[in-house]
């Protein structure tokens, strides 16, 4: 193993980052964290009342309405900020796997960070502002 | 320098990895990357319910919400509900390989074909409110 090691390296002798499970623990432990959270999504489109006939007055004060029950706001926070976080993890993984040009790579992955980061912030925003 | 030309060229000419069409498609390799499709149409989906989201809350118009009711929007929705039904149940899939079981092949066919009578049932049944809800389907 040794062998493989530059001399500098071996001199500071930091080793590895030990970061390099972090990605694969962090996409498990929100998948896990999602079947309860996406349960629940399937579970309400499944059970909403007729809207089809609503105004767009009268829907959006369904909503609003629905959103403001403390539980119904908790859970979709915290739905769309892990279901955010995981979208960017895997979509990293895709980047990395498809894009081989080393600057279009780096551009994508540093938005989808951006836009995964700033996504989950609007939505908070907007969800606690109702 | 030509030499170097050419070895560009080739390099450009080689396939990319993963090599999606020199294989003969299998019920694995069609699953698996039908999780990475459905998880890229989820990521999309998950943009629209934020734009949605702040729609609601009065940043831009709120026509994200009124989109979703149209016939448009309800069969847009259906798909994303049917991508996230087969998504989630083969993500189940892939915890359990991840724990180390279900590794065989005999075992790997049987998952594949549970997960997608799971999730077309599951799917279909959500969708099936959802339709008759938003007025689509008339019941």
């Amino acid at each position: 193993m040794s062998k493989f090691r530059s001399p500098l390296s071996k001199a500071v002798g930091d080793g590895s980052a030990k970061h390099g499970a972090h990605h694969w623990i962090a996409q498990r432990l929100t998948a896990i964290a999602l079947l309860p959270l996406m349960a629940w999504v399937l579970y309400t489109l499944a059970t909403l009342p007729a809207f089809g006939e609503l105004s767009q007055t009268q829907l959006l004060d369904a909503v609003i309405r629905w959103l403001s029950f403390p539980t119904n706001a908790a859970l979709s926070i915290l739905t769309i900020v892990t279901m955010l976080y995981h979208a960017q993890l895997g979509l990293q993984v895709v980047i990395e796997d498809y894009v081989s040009s080393k600057p279009k790579r780096i551009t994508l992955l540093v938005l989808i960070k951006l836009a995964a980061a700033g996504g989950a912030l609007l939505s908070l925003f907007a969800i606690l502002s109702i | 320098m030509n030499q170097r030309n050419e070895q560009k060229a080739q390099r450009r000419a080689r396939p990319l990895s993963p090599h999606l069409t020199v294989y003969r498609p299998q019920i694995t390799s069609v699953l698996s990357i039908t999780h990475r499709a459905t998880g890229v149409l989820l990521a999309i989906g998950a943009g629209v319910i934020v734009w949605i989201l702040a729609g609601i809350a009065g940043i831009g118009c709120p026509c994200g919400l009124s989109f979703i009711a149209t016939p448009a929007g309800q069969i847009l929705t259906s798909l994303w509900i049917l991508a996230l039904a087969y998504h989630f149940c083969n993500g189940i899939r892939h915890l359990f390989w991840d724990v180390g079981r279900g590794f065989e092949l005999k075992n790997v066919t049987r998952s594949g074909l549970l997960v997608l009578l799971i999730a077309g049932a599951s799917g279909a049944c959500v969708v099936y409110h959802f339709l008759t809800a938003g007025g689509l389907l008339n019941v």
